[in-house]
């Protein structure tokens, strides 16, 4: 009685051991799938740097027409107006994965408005004027705006407000 | 009886462990798509804030009815008088209103020397008067 009791408890541990080899590799699957999407999760979803990139040409547009807290006084020259980002010393350069789409990723205007008037000044806009469109759209995958104002004087202390709109497309690499 | 019982135990021991395991991955699963399962955006607090400055320096530099410039004003005074705060308001509540939860243009009469802090959400920008005065623009987020 005592010999087939200790068949069966071997017999029955063999059993189970398979049962939690399988058991183990089962949790062992789900905990390494689980991984692998948190990983995808949070690698697979390029950073969004378009709003840094926005700052950063709107800072450019600023430092181009201002100096030591006066308008510049070529900002107000038609020759500057003709080659505006050239002037600013602004390239709509970008990768080569963008293809014939390369110069269609950014949109800039510059509006020189009277500070007391409100009357338009100057107006010079450069790029993709359809991404202006988008701008009072919700949704995703939509290109990013960015509007910032400075208050700026030229040197006969006349007084302007200074618009600046900066847009940027580049979906395909920041917004997925 | 004995091993059936031995084996009844342990079943249900990882049974539970299982409905644990999966628990703890669904939630950090959740919490994971939560969390990153947006586009990540780079939103950062700034320390320093072109525009603002650059608005600050020409308000600086504006010249009142009288042909006297706001910085002078304020020097001579070590404070602002009406058209200044007006000019000021108008200035820094209108363009910077709504980025910045805060906004004051005042006289700072504690001022040692120009310090770069790295307060996250905090554009400081000071311009010297006279002694420990000076002149400080401050935005908080």
């Amino acid at each position: 009685m005592n010999k087939i009791t200790q068949k069966h408890i071997s017999k029955n541990k063999k059993g189970g051991e398979k049962i939690l080899s399988v058991y183990w590799f089962v949790i062992l699957f789900i905990v390494a799938a689980a991984i692998v999407y948190m990983t995808a999760s949070f690698y697979g979803k390029p950073y969004d740097v378009r709003q840094v990139e926005a700052d950063l040409l709107t800072n450019k547009i600023a430092d181009c027409i201002s100096e030591a807290g006066y308008l510049k006084d070529e900002a107000l020259e038609p020759q500057f107006k003709d080659d505006f980002p050239g002037n600013c010393g602004i390239t709509f350069d970008v990768e080569d994965s963008y293809g014939p789409k390369a110069q269609e990723q950014f949109y800039i205007k510059l509006t020189l408005i009277d500070f007391s008037s409100k009357n338009t000044v100057f107006e010079v806009e450069e790029g993709n004027v359809n991404l202006v469109y988008s701008c009072n759209l919700k949704g995703n995958n939509l290109p990013f705006c960015l509007t910032r104002s400075f208050y700026i004087i030229d040197k006969n202390n006349n007084q302007y407000q200074a618009d600046i709109l900066s847009i940027i497309r580049k979906t395909e690499k920041n917004a997925q | 009886m004995h091993n059936k019982k031995g084996q009844v135990g342990e079943t249900v021991t990882w049974i539970v462990a299982t409905v644990i395991i999966i628990l703890i991955l669904a939630v950090t699963l959740f919490a994971s798509e939560f969390a990153f399962g947006k586009s990540k955006k780079l939103d950062f607090y700034k320390t320093t804030d072109t525009l603002a400055s650059k608005s600050f320096f020409s308000y600086l530099l504006t010249k009142n009815p009288e042909g006297k410039i706001v910085y002078e004003q304020i020097k001579e005074q070590e404070d602002l008088n009406e058209f200044n705060e007006n000019l000021g308001k108008d200035i820094f509540q209108k363009f910077y209103g709504s980025e910045y939860a805060e906004i004051s243009v005042r006289v700072d009469a504690t001022f040692e020397q120009t310090m770069v802090e790295f307060v996250p959400g905090k554009v400081l920008e000071t311009v010297k008067l006279k002694d420990n005065k000076a002149i400080l623009m401050a935005l908080f987020k």
